[in-house]
C-alpha cells in the first residue's frame, strides 16, 4: 500500500490517501483517513506506524509512506503490525530513532456518559495526557447518537480498524515520537491477543501498550 | 469443506481424467466435492471410472463464458468454501497440507482469494507422461508463472463470490474475467493471499495454444475493454449463454439479487395504491434482478394485514417481501432494510413515489464509471396531484460544502442509491423522528464518502396532504439544523468561510439529460389532472404561417432567430429580429386569432424574463389532461403547426425570474430609456406599434419581460444612448410616439428623471 499524507489548510484537515502498489493490497471502504480538528505532525514517525495499525488488514506486500522517514526499528514495528513478508520501503538504516518515552497518555474514544480511567499511573514525574477522539455520531451497536461526545480529534478512522485500534493511532499521533506508556481504552470487541501482539510489535519502539478494560 | 469446480468446454478427455486424478490423488480432507461443468461441449463429457466425489454436470450452451460455468458450479456447490482449478492443471501430491491450510485460511478470512503460482510444463511433456511425473512426486521440466493474476487454482468463499457478484459472464471464452473478479474481492476489502510456493504445487499441462481459434482474439479484446471499461465492484449473477437458469431455478435463488429496492412504510390515507404504484414502476427495470422489501412501522395490525393483501395482489414479481416493525420510527424501519438487504446495492424508494424507467440503470452506471463511488443520487420531480405542481430538481454535486454551507436543493433521499456495506456501516440515527435521511447524506459526506450524480432524473416525488414532509415540517426543520450543526462542527470553526467559499464554487445544479415536457411527465402519474395552458408561438398565428404545411411533418416552429446586433462599437445585445416587437401585433391574421380564441379563449405574454423573449399566444387555464389535449388538437389542426402545453405551475415557475438590469451592459456615460411599467403585453404591443416599425427607432427598440411584485411586467427599452442631448431628444420622440412616458436608466440599472444635471455625464 502507498500512503500519501497532507494537510488541507484551507479546511484544516489531515489526510492520508490511500493507494495500491502491489496485487496483494485490498481496497477499504474509504481510500482516505481523515483527521481534523488537531493538527499531526506529517514528519513524525508516529504517521506511518499509526497508519500501519489502522490499515494492516488490507496492506499487501510493500509498505511505502512517502514523506516521512522511516528508521530501522519503526520499520520492524511496522513489519510486525503488518505481517512477516511485508516490504516496508525507503527505511533509513541510520536512522535508529525510538520513543523517547517523555509521556504517557491515555487515549480512549470520546464518551458523554464514561470516562476511562488509568489503571497503574507510574508515581514518577513523566507527563501524563489523555486525548480522546470522535468519529461517525451514529454507534453501529445502537444506531443511536444517544451519548455521544466530540473528541480533540474527529476522525474517520473507524471505518479502518476496530475502536482500539484507533485509540492506539490517536494515542502515538498525539504523543509523537515521545510516548512512553500507552493506556488505551478498550471495547468488547477488542480480540486481546491481538493487542497482546500490538503490544510486542509496539516495544521495538520502547511504547508499552497498557489495554484498560 | 470445500468444492473443488472445473469447468470445461471441448477439452480433451484425457487431460480433464489427468486433473482429476491428480485432485483426488492429492486426498486432502478438505476437499469433499469436484464439480465439473461440461459447459455446451459439442459431444457430453463421459467421465470414465470416476470417483464417488465427483460431479458432472452438463449445461447447453452456444458460447464459452468461463465465467458462467464458475458461477454455475459455485451455485451447485454444496460448500462454502470454493477453489476453482483448470483442466490442464496438475497438482504435486505432495502439495496437500499446503492446500489444506490455504482452506483453513480462508475459512479464517485471513484473505479474500487464495491463490497458488503455477509452473508451465515444458511442450515435450505430454498429458500422461506429465501426470506421471507430477503422481510421482517429481519436479517435472517447466517454468514458473510469475505472481500475478490468478493462476491455476484459487480459492474464495461463496459469501465474498455473492457479496460481490460472482464472475462477470459477460466475459465470454476465457480471459480477463479472472482478473476482473480478484480485482473486485480487493476493492471490496478483502486481500489476496498466495499459497506457499515451494509447499503448494501446481503444473500447466502444454498444449497448442487457443488463439489460433475462430473468433478467441476479438473475444479477448471484448473481454479487455469490459474490464478496463467497468470500474464496478458488484454485479449482477446473471446466467446468458447457457440453459442453467430453465434447469437450476432453485439454485440461481441462492445469488443475492443486485438491488434491493427498500421501502420504509406507514399506515396513512391511500398508502395501497401509492405502494403499489411505486412498486409498479420499477417493473422490467434491469432484467429485474431485484428484491422488494418493504418494512412497516408502527401501523396497527389492521394495516399490515391490509397492506399485505394488497402486495400479495402484485404478481409480476416473487422478490417482495414484507416485514414490520411496531417501532413507529423511520430511521429505524430504514436500518431494518440495511439488514435484512439481500441485494448488493440498497434503492431508496418512499412508498409514495414513482421512477423513471431508467432509474436503476442510471444508478448501476454511474457505478461503473467510477470504483471508488459509495452510491449515486439523481435529480427528482416534485408532483402534487391536487394542485398539479410539477416542479423539477436536479439536485447538486454533494460534497460536505455543498450540503453544509450551500444553496437551494442539494439532494433527495428517496433519489439516492448507496452500497449495501455502506448503510450497514453507516447507519441512520434512531435518535432522529425526522430529518435522519439528511443527517445521512451530511455524515456520509463528512466522513469521506462519494456519492456521484446520475445526471438524470430518476424518480417523481408525490406530495400529498399526508406526506412526511409536509406534516412534520417542523420537527423536520429543527432536526436538519441538528444533523447540519454538528457535521460542521467536525470542522474548527476557523475553517467554516472556506467551506462556505467552497459551496460557492460547486453551487451549480447537476444537469439532467432525461428532460421531458409536462404533459409527458404528467402521463407518467397516474390520475394525475393538474391545470394545463396551451402555448402558441405569434409567428404561427400571422398570414405568413397559414401556407399549406404537412403537420405531422412540420418542425416546431423555431424560436425568433436570435442574432447579435451592435448597438454602439464594440458592444452587443441579444435581440429578436424574426420580427421586430413593434410588427409583432400588425402581422396577426385576426380571422385565425379569433378562431384560437374560440377554442381556447387567452392572451399574449412571453414564457421567460429576459430581452425580446419570443412572445406567445397563451390559453386560459384547462383543468386535466385530457381536455387540455382536445384543446391542444384543435389548435394545431387550424394553425396547421404545432403548439405546447404545460401546466399552469410551471409557466409561473419559468416566470418567477426579475430581469437582471445589469445585463444591458450600459457604458459609464450611456443612457438607456426605459418605459413605464406595462402589467398586459398586448397594451405595451399597441402602443409600439404607433411607431414605424421599418424605421431606426422601430428596428431597434426592445421589449423586456420582468417578474415582480405585481407578477410579470412589460417595458419598452431603447439600445443605449450616448450624450444628452441624444437622450433627451429620443426619449421626446419616443414619449411623442408611443404615448408611454420613459425614464432614464444609468450604468447602476436604477432608473430615474432626465434633468439638466444628467448632462454631467
Amino acid at each position: 500500500m502507498r500512503y500519501q499524507a497532507s494537510y488541507d489548510d484551507v479546511l484544516g484537515e489531515t489526510r492520508v490517501q490511500l493507494s495500491s502498489n502491489c496485487y496483494t493490497d485490498a481496497f477499504p471502504l474509504l481510500h482516505t483517513i481523515v483527521f481534523r480538528r488537531q493538527e499531526i505532525d506529517l514528519h513524525s514517525q508516529s504517521l506511518p506506524l499509526a497508519c500501519a495499525i489502522l490499515t494492516a488488514r488490507f496492506c499487501g506486500e510493500v509498505f511505502e509512506f512517502s514523506g516521512t522517514k522511516i528508521g530501522n526499528d519503526y520499520a520492524e514495528t511496522i513489519r510486525r503490525i503488518i505481517g512477516p513478508n511485508t516490504n516496508v520501503t525507503s527505511v533509513d538504516g541510520h536512522h535508529r530513532t525510538i520513543s523517547s518515552g517523555e509521556l504517557d497518555i491515555l487515549s480512549e474514544r470520546a464518551r458523554a456518559d464514561q470516562r476511562a480511567e488509568p489503571m497503574q499511573r507510574s508515581r514518577d514525574n513523566t507527563a501524563f495526557t489523555r486525548i480522546d477522539w470522535s468519529g461517525d455520531f451514529v454507534s453501529t451497536d445502537t444506531r443511536n447518537s444517544q451519548h455521544y461526545a466530540f473528541g480533540a480529534y474527529h476522525t474517520n478512522a473507524e471505518f479502518f480498524a476496530s475502536g482500539a485500534h484507533v485509540s492506539i493511532a490517536i494515542g502515538l499521533l498525539h504523543g509523537r515520537d515521545r510516548c512512553r506508556n500507552l493506556f488505551v481504552a478498550t471495547d468488547k470487541d477488542s480480540s486481546v491477543a491481538e493487542l497482546r501482539a500490538l503490544g510486542d510489535a509496539l516495544r521495538c519502539v520502547s511504547v508499552s501498550l497498557e489495554p484498560l478494560t | 469443506m470445500l468444492s473443488l469446480i472445473l469447468p470445461v468446454r471441448n477439452w480433451p478427455l484425457e487431460r480433464v481424467q489427468a486433473c482429476l486424478a491428480s485432485f483426488v490423488a492429492l486426498g486432502s480432507d478438505k476437499l469433499s466435492e469436484i464439480l465439473v461443468i461440461d459447459f455446451g461441449s459439442d459431444e457430453p463429457i463421459v467421465l470414465e471410472a470416476s470417483d464417488p466425489m465427483i460431479r458432472l454436470i452438463r449445461l447447453e450452451a452456444q458460447l464459452w463464458s468461463l465465467a458462467e460455468a464458475i458461477n454455475a458450479g459455485v451455485l451447485l456447490a454444496r460448500n462454502e468454501l470454493i477453489a476453482k482449478t483448470d483442466a490442464d492443471i496438475l497438482i504435486g501430491p505432495a502439495s496437500r497440507a499446503e492446500f489444506d491450510r490455504m482452506v483453513s485460511d480462508l475459512e479464517a478470512r485471513r484473505f479474500g482469494l487464495g491463490v497458488v503460482q503455477a509452473t508451465d510444463l515444458h511442450e515435450s511433456l505430454d498429458t500422461p507422461a506429465a501426470l506421471a511425473a507430477v503422481l510421482a512426486g517429481q519436479e517435472p521440466l517447466g517454468r514458473l508463472r510469475p505472481k500475478w493474476g490468478q493462476g491455476g487454482l484459487v480459492f474464495f468463499s461463496k459469501l465474498l463470490w455473492d457479496q460481490i457478484g460472482g464472475f462477470d459472464s459477460r466475459f465470454t471464452g476465457w480471459g480477463n474475467e479472472d482478473n476482473d473478479f480478484a480485482e473486485r474481492v480487493r476493492r471490496a476489502g478483502h486481500r489476496i493471499g498466495w499459497a506457499e510456493r515451494d509447499a503448494l504445487q501446481i503444473f500447466h499441462v502444454w498444449h497448442p495454444p487457443s488463439y489460433a481459434a475462430t473468433g478467441v482474439i476479438s473475444q479477448r479484446l471484448r473481454n479487455q475493454k469490459i474490464a478496463k471499461d467497468d470500474k464496478s465492484v458488484l454485479r449482477p449473477v446473471a446466467f446468458r449463454h447457457s440453459n442453467f437458469e430453465a434447469l437450476s431455478a432453485p439454485a440461481l435463488r441462492r445469488a443475492s439479487p443486485l438491488v434491493t429496492l427498500g421501502i420504509a412504510t406507514t399506515g396513512r390515507l391511500n398508502r395501497n395504491r401509492m405502494i403499489r404504484e411505486a412498486i409498479n414502476s420499477f417493473k422490467g427495470q434491469i432484467d429485474q434482478d431485484f428484491e422488494i422489501l418493504v418494512v412497516d412501522n408502527g401501523s396497527t395490525p389492521e394495516d399490515v394485514a391490509d397492506l399485505k393483501t394488497n402486495l400479495d395482489a402484485i404478481r409480476w414479481t416473487d422478490q417482495l417481501r414484507l416485514e414490520t416493525t411496531e417501532q413507529p420510527s423511520i430511521p429505524a424501519a430504514r436500518n431494518m432494510i440495511s439488514q435484512l438487504a439481500r441485494g448488493r446495492y440498497i434503492c431508496v424508494v418512499d412508498d409514495d413515489d414513482i421512477a423513471f424507467s431508467n432509474r436503476l440503470a442510471d444508478h448501476l452506471k454511474v457505478m461503473q464509471g467510477d470504483g471508488l463511488l459509495h452510491g449515486s443520487h439523481g435529480g427528482w420531480i416534485d408532483f402534487d396531484q391536487s394542485t398539479g405542481v410539477i416542479e423539477r430538481n436536479g439536485g447538486k454535486h454533494r460534497t460536505p460544502a455543498t450540503l453544509l454551507r450551500g444553496s437551494g436543493k442539494i439532494t433527495a433521499h428517496p433519489a439516492s442509491f448507496y452500497r449495501t456495506d455502506v448503510l450497514r456501516a453507516v447507519p441512520y440515527d434512531e435518535a432522529f423522528a425526522l430529518g435522519s435521511d439528511l443527517d445521512l447524506a451530511l455524515r456520509l459526506a463528512t466522513l469521506g464518502f462519494s456519492v456521484g450524480h446520475t445526471n438524470t432524473y430518476v424518480t417523481l416525488r408525490r406530495y400529498h396532504s399526508t406526506n412526511v414532509t409536509i406534516t412534520g415540517q417542523s420537527n423536520q426543520v429543527s432536526n436538519g439544523a441538528t444533523a447540519r450543526s454538528r457535521a460542521l462542527a467536525t470542522y474548527a470553526w476557523q475553517k467554516i468561510e472556506a467551506l462556505t467559499d467552497l459551496a460557492k464554487a460547486n453551487d451549480k445544479e447537476a444537469y439532467c439529460r432525461n428532460q421531458l415536457a409536462i404533459d409527458s411527465l404528467a402521463e407518467l402519474i397516474p390520475g394525475y389532472t393538474g391545470q394545463w395552458q396551451i402555448y402558441v408561438p405569434i409567428s404561427a398565428l400571422t398570414s405568413a404561417a397559414r401556407a399549406p404545411v404537412e403537420p405531422e411533418r412540420a418542425p416546431f416552429p423555431a424560436e425568433p432567430a436570435l442574432i447579435e446586433v451592435d448597438y454602439s462599437a464594440g458592444r452587443s445585445q441579444q435581440m429578436a429580429v424574426g420580427q421586430a416587437p413593434s410588427t409583432a401585433l400588425a402581422q396577426l391574421n385576426s380571422t385565425l386569432l379569433e378562431a384560437v380564441l374560440a377554442i381556447a379563449p387567452g392572451d399574449i405574454c412571453t414564457k421567460h424574463s429576459g430581452l425580446n423573449q419570443p412572445i406567445y399566444f397563451r390559453s386560459e387555464p384547462i383543468s386535466g389532461l385530457r381536455k387540455a389535449r382536445r384543446a391542444k388538437s384543435a389548435i394545431e389542426e387550424l394553425i396547421k403547426l404545432p403548439s405546447q402545453l404545460n401546466s399552469v405551475r410551471q409557466g409561473e415557475l419559468d416566470r418567477e425570474v426579475p430581469f437582471a438590469w445589469n445585463a444591458l451592459e450600459i457604458k459609464p456615460g450611456e443612457r438607456v430609456l426605459k418605459s413605464e411599467e406595462y402589467g398586459d403585453l398586448s397594451s405595451l404591443l399597441m402602443s409600439l406599434a404607433r411607431v414605424e416599425a421599418r424605421s431606426l427607432m422601430g428596428q431597434t427598440l426592445s421589449i423586456v419581460s420582468d417578474f415582480g411584485d405585481e407578477g410579470q411586467t412589460y417595458f419598452l427599452v431603447s439600445p443605449p444612448i450616448k450624450g444628452y442631448e441624444e437622450v433627451q431628444s429620443i426619449k421626446f420622440t419616443l414619449e411623442r410616439r408611443t404615448g408611454m412616458a420613459f425614464h432614464q436608466v444609468a450604468t447602476n440599472g436604477v432608473p430615474s428623471e432626465l434633468t439638466l444635471s444628467s448632462r454631467a455625464h
